[in-house]
């Protein structure tokens, strides 16, 4: 009987430790979404040099980055001024998750100087930045491509839709309306890596 | 009932209230536990056959009453690398159908071979088990948590059927075993001829 | 209305009250962190063996094992902020997996080396596995947090299935953690079976 009693004792303790992980199981894995609108800049040439880009966190994600931060009327600024270089330099180690090709080569940008951190009336932090070209490129007769993707499969970074890639006056005579396409790849760890890439035709 | 009995019934009763209150639908890695975790007791004819072979080694006392239990996992991880490569085996479900028959009349009849022989005997019938969940590993939507899943729950056939098994210190007990044994034969027949 | 037995209601409350961790894990780093391995089923079942192992072999290996496994995990954690690892972790827990259930099969008197080695091993890949979600600009106290939370969990694990295979050394010969060896090394085997021949046709 004594047995039986402790096998008993230590089968609910151990069915208890076998279930608790099935509770806590249904809390998923973090994801994240950032989303971009680019915009091409160009010279007197009509050149590409740069791209200016504006990357909107997710309502969640914002919250956990200005975690802590007093974000009252007052002292937004300040907690923005505070967070802004940690938060762009995230961004940078990541590449702003940015690969820019021309006729299928991949161009060398060069370090950002010019970064602003706000945040927007939906309180989602919109961090603004111009991505430099190391060498300004004509683009009449070739196709540019922008691929954005998060190869951690953490994040999504996503255009939305192709409306999001804006042109200016003198790319739009030169080239199509910008294509979108969301490709989705293999799981990495449990989370699919998707791929998106626009495409502005300039030939 | 005893008060661990009962402990143990509280405990999965909160649970499950807390479960119904998240409502997850269950993809992914959670899925793939549940689903590893339902497919032996969803298929009655692996149920039987691992209870058959927790109360043929209990009948047979030490050391049968681990040995056999901890025989037939591991042959059929042969089983199942076997169906994981594509290695045919014919008759695959007739052989997992006469496992419940041979087994459960063993315990009917309290036959008592040498323990070699019964090892022998689990060891050939789990090989046809195995290269059954073997078939189905790549299949499932995550393999691991699939795998965990099965293992757990037939870990838990086998104990449930020592449990039985361990009856048999009472004479009422023999009985039920013996009994147990039966329904377990019959049940094979039924998967054989259904 | 019938007085329920304290214990009891304590039980139903713990029970109750499980959700409210995975409702933290939306809220805090540290319960992300701990909700981590158990999404990870190769750190479970690696976890399991090994903690099977320990209470079989007795006290004496737990009490020796456990602390140095809990100092080498929080070395990895931390290495994670440093360095990325190559080797498939998968591959390497389940074949430590399989061999733990292997040893706690056979009911070997392995001392403490044998253990403390497979204990080191998987100490040192769960926790480079454990790196913490990218997420561009997150503060440093949030990726600790998370770090600790994992720690947390697979320290916790591991000593609370020692324990408890502690208790079920000695019954019915340890069958019963024989059993759940065997089990955990076939599950294990399977499961490596699939990783290295990734072309199968089913």
């Amino acid at each position: 009987m004594k047995t039986i009693n402790r096998f008993l004792k230590t089968l609910t303790a151990a069915v208890f430790t076998c279930l608790l992980p099935v509770q806590s199981a249904f809390s998923a894995g973090f994801h994240y979404q950032l989303d971009l609108t680019a915009k091409l800049v160009h010279n007197q040439k009509n050149e590409l040099t740069a791209i200016q880009m504006s990357w909107i966190y997710d309502k969640e994600l914002s919250a956990i980055l200005m975690d802590g931060e007093d974000l009252s009327e007052a002292n937004r600024e300040k907690a923005l001024e505070k967070r802004k270089a940690e938060i762009f330099e995230g961004l940078t180690e990541v590449k702003y998750f940015t690969t820019v090709l021309l006729n299928n080569n991949a161009l060398e940008v060069e370090k950002v100087k010019n970064y602003k951190l706000r945040l927007n009336k939906e309180s989602r932090l919109q961090m603004n930045l111009t991505l430099p070209l190391k060498k300004s490129q004509a683009l009449q007769g070739k196709t540019l491509e922008i691929v954005v993707t998060d190869d951690s499969a953490v994040g999504l970074a996503t255009f939305i839709d192709a409306n999001h890639m804006l042109l200016g006056k003198q790319f739009k005579a030169m080239c199509s309306k910008p294509s979108l396409v969301q490709k989705k790849l293999a799981e990495v760890d449990g989370h699919a890596q998707v791929v998106e890439t626009m495409t502005i035709n300039c030939r | 009932m005893t008060s661990h009995l009962r402990n143990l019934l509280i405990v999965v009763f909160s649970l499950f209230v807390s479960n119904m209150a998240l409502a997850h639908t269950g993809e992914g890695v959670t899925g793939g536990l549940i689903s590893g975790f339902m497919h032996p007791i969803a298929g009655l004819d692996h149920v039987t056959a691992m209870v058959a072979v927790g109360i043929l080694g209990a009948f047979l006392g030490r050391p049968a009453i681990w040995v056999l239990p901890v025989v037939f996992p591991l042959v059929m991880a042969f089983g199942g690398v076997l169906g994981l490569v594509g290695v045919p085996i014919p008759f695959i479900e007739v052989g997992i159908a006469v496992s419940s028959i041979v087994l459960g009349l063993m315990i009917l009849f309290t036959l008592k071979p040498p323990l070699w022989i019964a090892a022998v005997i689990v060891g050939a019938f789990a090989i046809f088990h195995g290269h059954a969940h073997g078939t189905e590993l790549p299949k499932a939507a995550n393999a691991l948590a699939y795998s965990a899943g099965f293992v757990v729950s037939t870990g838990l056939l086998h104990l449930a059927g020592i449990g039985i098994g361990e009856l048999i210190r009472w004479p009422m007990g023999q009985i039920v075993a013996r009994a147990i044994g039966g329904i377990i034969a019959l049940a094979g027949v039924w998967f054989l001829t259904g | 209305m019938k007085y329920l037995p304290i214990q009891n209601l304590l039980l139903a409350l713990i029970g109750l009250l499980l959700p409210v961790g995975a409702w933290a894990a939306g809220t805090s780093f540290f319960m992300k962190g701990f909700y981590h391995p158990m999404m990870v089923p190769a750190h479970i079942i690696v976890l399991f063996s090994l903690g099977l192992l320990l209470g079989q072999q007795g006290w004496r290996a737990i009490r020796v094992v456990l602390p140095a496994y809990i100092l080498v995990l929080i070395a990895s954690l931390i290495m994670t902020r440093y360095q990325t690892a190559a080797w498939n972790a998968e591959l390497v827990l389940l074949t430590l997996a399989a061999i733990s259930g292997l040893l706690v099969v056979f009911k070997l008197s392995l001392g403490v080396w044998v253990p403390l080695l497979i204990a080191i091993v998987a100490a040192v890949v769960i926790g480079m596995d454990s790196t913490v979600p990218r997420i561009p600009g997150l503060q440093l106290a949030k990726i600790y947090s998370h770090l600790a939370g994992s720690g947390v969990f697979a320290s916790g694990l591991l000593i609370i299935i020692s324990l408890l295979a502690l208790t079920l050394r000695n019954l019915l010969d340890g069958v019963v953690l024989r059993i759940l060896g065997a089990w955990s090394t076939a599950g294990a085997v399977l499961v490596v079976t699939l990783l290295l021949a990734p072309d199968i046709n089913p």
